[in-house]
């Protein structure tokens, strides 16, 4: 099922020159974990934007599930997608990392007596409970990027779409936010997300590459991520497994011609390591 | 800048004062500072006086965090004594020079005004320290409540109340950041005459400003993102409960000012 249809979507920020974004086709299908990689200003939170409802194509058509994207189902739109932004600062509401999880529960208009247990749940999730009574400005980065995650999480949307909501993290607590992510994802969610590291972007199923707001490429990750001239123009932060590989190759070893993710180069040089002793 | 500093900070402990129910508290804040006005005499003030320090004690926060909320008012405070002092007359004149002089009656008008500063200050420091700043919002919503009914739309004004308040550290903090950032540019913002000062003061303002927008902005974003609709209904994570204690506060409350009108009446 597809739960992300955009047919030849273009659109210009008012009073911009360029087009930030021109003639997209995108199928996202349910459960599917999807990257969007690209170079800054490559069109990524414009896209981000559009399949959220929070500005509305230009030309073009965007169906989130059975919902057309426009002004009279906004609503119904925010409902179904769920969005962490690029700026952790700026998103929060409460005066309390505990409140502002609240905030959109609120809007929703869940029972009072219901909050509590469901705010307890997504803190836990992103590893944040003990902080609920902080005041989110006070936090570092990284955790205000947590709260973030937490917050839209509690709305239990359809579709998570993070907007480099991993980028103040230590590679560490990426990667537990990429496990959380490739959880939920088994979890039936469909997630989109935006980034400029190869190790986060080769465990999705599919990655989309932006260039100058076109489609670079679009298709299985690794057969994306495989095509090292894109990758080397899109100057995305190579996967440790990729960067070694690609240090042998300029050594005149011969690597495999297909992507290998972190482990599958791990696997890769254990074999040849056994095979010459 | 410690967020702690900044006056009208929340305080969490356990004390007394802070289980009590927002709206108690600030109606009670309320309450006292209007019966701040009635007193004027030894016996009323002292009485007012000593109601605050009981206040202080079952804050259970130190004095000297009180003192911190006073002291940024403090040359408010002296310089508006002084006029007080020097441009009013009546009683007896100790001394006088032109359109100045010192009187007896500016003198004790100059205490009390002191008097009031402090107390006042202290009262709401006491409100603001042991209320989290979303409740004492959600305080005022309730209490304004029958204003809805006059159009004036209540919530709308509680939560931007609210979302103002959250904002005050963020701002801080990069208020601190942009003077860093010009000082590391050569700017030296204690030298010089006032002019001088007053250009130093543009170059921080400026991208406070520009900051400021973009914040709300990219805020206004995320809550339309998280499902707000302004004047839409919306439920409460946090609930304002009236209890027993809320009550005897009020109780309290009536014999204060039942003792301020005896000592009024009776002891001037
Ligand atoms: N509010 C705006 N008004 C006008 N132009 C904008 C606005 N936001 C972005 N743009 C322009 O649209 C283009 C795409 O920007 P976008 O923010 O989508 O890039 P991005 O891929 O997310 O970059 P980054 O990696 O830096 O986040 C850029 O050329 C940018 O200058
Ligand atoms: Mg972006």
């Amino acid at each position: 099922m597809n739960v992300i249809e955009a047919h030849d979507v273009s659109f210009t920020y008012p009073g911009a020159n360029g087009t930030a974004l021109r003639n997209l086709d995108l199928i996202v299908k349910a459960g599917e974990l999807l990257a969007v990689i690209g170079q800054n200003g490559s069109g990524k939170s414009t896209l981000v934007q559009l399949l959220s409802g929070l500005q509305l194509p230009s030309t073009g058509l965007i169906n989130i599930g059975n919902t057309e994207v426009n002004d009279r189902n906004l609503a119904s739109i925010h409902q179904q997608v769920g969005i962490v932004f690029q700026n952790p600062g700026s998103q929060f509401v409460g005066s309390t990392v505990a409140e502002d999880v609240a905030f959109g529960l609120e809007n929703r208009q869940v029972p009072s007596d219901e909050m509590p247990a469901i705010i307890k749940r997504c803190l836990q999730v992103v590893d944040m409970w003990e902080y609920r009574h902080t005041s989110p400005a006070t936090l570092s980065g990284g955790q205000q990027q947590r709260v973030a995650i937490a917050s839209v999480l509690a709305l239990q949307p359809k579709i998570l779409i993070l907007d480099e909501a991993t980028s103040m993290l230590d590679p560490l607590a990426r990667q537990q936010i990429m496990n959380l992510l490739v959880n939920l994802r088994q979890q039936g969610l469909t997630i989109i997300m935006v980034t400029h590291h190869l190790s986060e972007a080769e465990q999705a199923d599919r990655a989309l590459a932006l260039n100058n707001g076109e489609v670079l490429a679009e298709g299985p990750v690794h057969a994306v991520l495989s095509q090292q001239k894109l990758v080397q123009q899109l100057e995305l932060h190579l996967a440790p497994g990729e960067h070694l590989l690609n240090q042998l190759q300029q050594l005149g070893i011969s690597t495999p011609d297909r992507y290998l993710t972190t482990e599958e180069a791990v696997q890769w040089l254990k074999q040849r390591l056994n095979l010459t002793q | 800048m410690n967020s702690q500093l900044v006056f009208g900070a929340y305080i969490p402990l356990a004390s007394p004062l802070h289980r009590l129910d927002a709206r108690a508290k600030l109606l009670m804040c309320v309450w006292y500072v209007i019966a701040v006005f009635f007193a004027y005499t030894w016996w009323t003030t002292g009485w007012l006086f000593l109601a605050l320090l009981a206040a202080i004690y079952l804050s259970r926060i130190p004095v000297k965090m009180y003192w911190r909320g006073i002291r940024p008012f403090v040359w408010v405070i002296i310089i508006t004594a002084a006029f007080q002092v020097l441009f009013s007359s009546g009683g007896q004149t100790y001394w006088h020079w032109g359109w100045m002089s010192i009187t007896s009656d500016g003198l004790v008008n100059s205490l009390i005004l002191i008097y009031r500063f402090i107390v006042i200050i202290t009262a709401s420091t006491v409100l603001t320290a042991t209320t989290p700043t979303l409740q004492l919002a959600q305080a005022f919503s309730s209490l304004l409540t029958p204003l809805k009914y006059i159009h004036i739309p209540v919530d709308k004004m509680a939560l931007m109340l609210s979302i103002a308040l959250r904002f005050v550290p963020t701002i801080m903090t990069e208020m601190h950041q942009i003077i860093d950032a010009q000082k590391m540019r050569g700017m030296h913002f204690n030298q010089g005459g006032l002019l001088a000062r007053l250009h130093h003061v543009l170059p921080i303002f400026i991208p406070l400003f520009v900051d400021s927008f973009q914040h709300s902005e990219e805020l206004a974003v995320a809550m339309e993102a998280r499902g707000y609709v302004a004047g839409a209904p919306r439920t409460q994570f946090r609930q304002l409960r009236w209890k027993g204690h809320d009550t005897i506060a009020m109780v309290l409350m009536v014999a204060l000012t039942v003792g301020l009108v005896l000592l009024r009446t009776y002891l001037s």
